[in-house]
């Protein structure tokens, strides 16, 4: 089946329904498991101490961030140079969870640099433009609130939304080009994590069951979002007929 | 569970995390019964996606 076969949104929601309860059924077990580990049995970090607990939340929060940020610039190049149909609904549902999963990094970051740092915020590079990727969210989410057609909508929010994506490297280059509170990448480096696996192991498997999550909601969204457009098309098409009907009512009372 | 001096921190992060997730959770659940509702109540009104279908043999059969 091609790639194109997915893009009528008919088929996509029986194979959405079809997923979903599989994906739902992987979340919670994951989270399980990973709150167990991180919580009852990874050990102290010799720095850190239990306040590694907030990394195992705070992390796959800020991973995520940036992920749903790169499915909605991928999603707006799918809008604006093939023009799948599912494009702009895939942008559009995911734009709330990513506020989410950045609010969460915001809020667990600011919980763990009080103690750490000694300060809940700084204005230094990471933190500024992850602030400015969640400004970015909201934008785009009032822009689509804001305009009554969502195709025309959906066009201007993948524009603001590429636009935007400039910021996606600003924030995972930052700790290397500016001197910031935050020590630089220790997972996703060329020569291999510098984290002991006891503390790393809980954490992949929270970024998993984070990325699951928002797998799940992402397609609930979409699920959603195709319902909102049909029922915005029957409403049209329900005022459509009501209109000549009224029409020539006021005529025949005219003549 | 002892998370020593920082706790309250700890339970703060993983209190507001939860608390976010819930909240987005029941925005997409309250938005999807709010759709549900809104094609039932047009379907309700003869408007729904089947309609062409289902009036093709009642026009055959005028005609």
């Amino acid at each position: 089946m091609a790639l194109l076969d997915y893009a009528n949104p008919t088929r996509f929601l029986r194979l959405s329904q079809r997923i979903l309860p599989w994906l739902t059924g992987a979340c919670v077990i994951a989270f399980a498991v990973g709150l167990y580990m991180s919580l009852f049995v990874a050990p102290e970090d010799y720095q850190q101490g239990q306040t590694v607990k907030i990394m195992y939340i705070h992390v796959p929060a800020a991973w995520l961030c940036m992920m749903t940020y790169s499915i909605m610039a991928l999603s707006s190049l799918g809008t604006l140079v093939w023009k799948h149909p599912l494009a702009d609904v895939s942008a559009k549902a995911a734009a709330p969870i990513g506020a989410a999963f950045t609010l969460i990094a915001l809020i667990t970051g600011s919980l763990w640099g009080r103690p750490m740092w000694g300060t809940y915020w700084e204005w230094d590079a990471r933190m500024t433009s992850v602030l400015v990727l969640l400004l970015m969210y909201l934008g785009l989410i009032a822009l689509w609130r804001t305009m009554e057609d969502p195709i025309k909508a959906g066009k201007a929010a993948a524009i603001l939304t590429l636009v935007g994506a400039l910021n996606l490297p600003i924030i995972k280059f930052s700790v290397d080009w500016w001197y910031t509170l935050h020590q630089p990448a220790s997972v996703m480096r060329m020569d291999g994590p510098t984290i002991h696996p006891a503390l790393l192991t809980p954490l992949l498997i929270m970024a998993l069951a984070s990325t699951l999550l928002f797998f799940v909601l992402h397609l609930q969204a979409m699920q959603n979002e195709i319902m909102r457009r049909r029922v915005r098309a029957l409403r049209l098409r329900a005022a459509s007929s009501t209109r000549p009907a009224r029409m020539t009512a006021t005529s025949t009372a005219a003549e | 569970m002892d998370f020593g001096p920082y706790a309250s921190f700890i339970y703060a992060a993983y209190g507001i995390s939860a608390l976010i997730i819930i909240a987005l959770i029941a925005w997409i659940r309250i938005d999807r019964k709010t759709l549900e509702d809104s094609l039932k109540q047009l379907a309700a009104h003869g408007h729904s996606r089947k309609i062409k279908s289902a009036r093709t043999p009642a026009s055959s059969e005028t005609k």
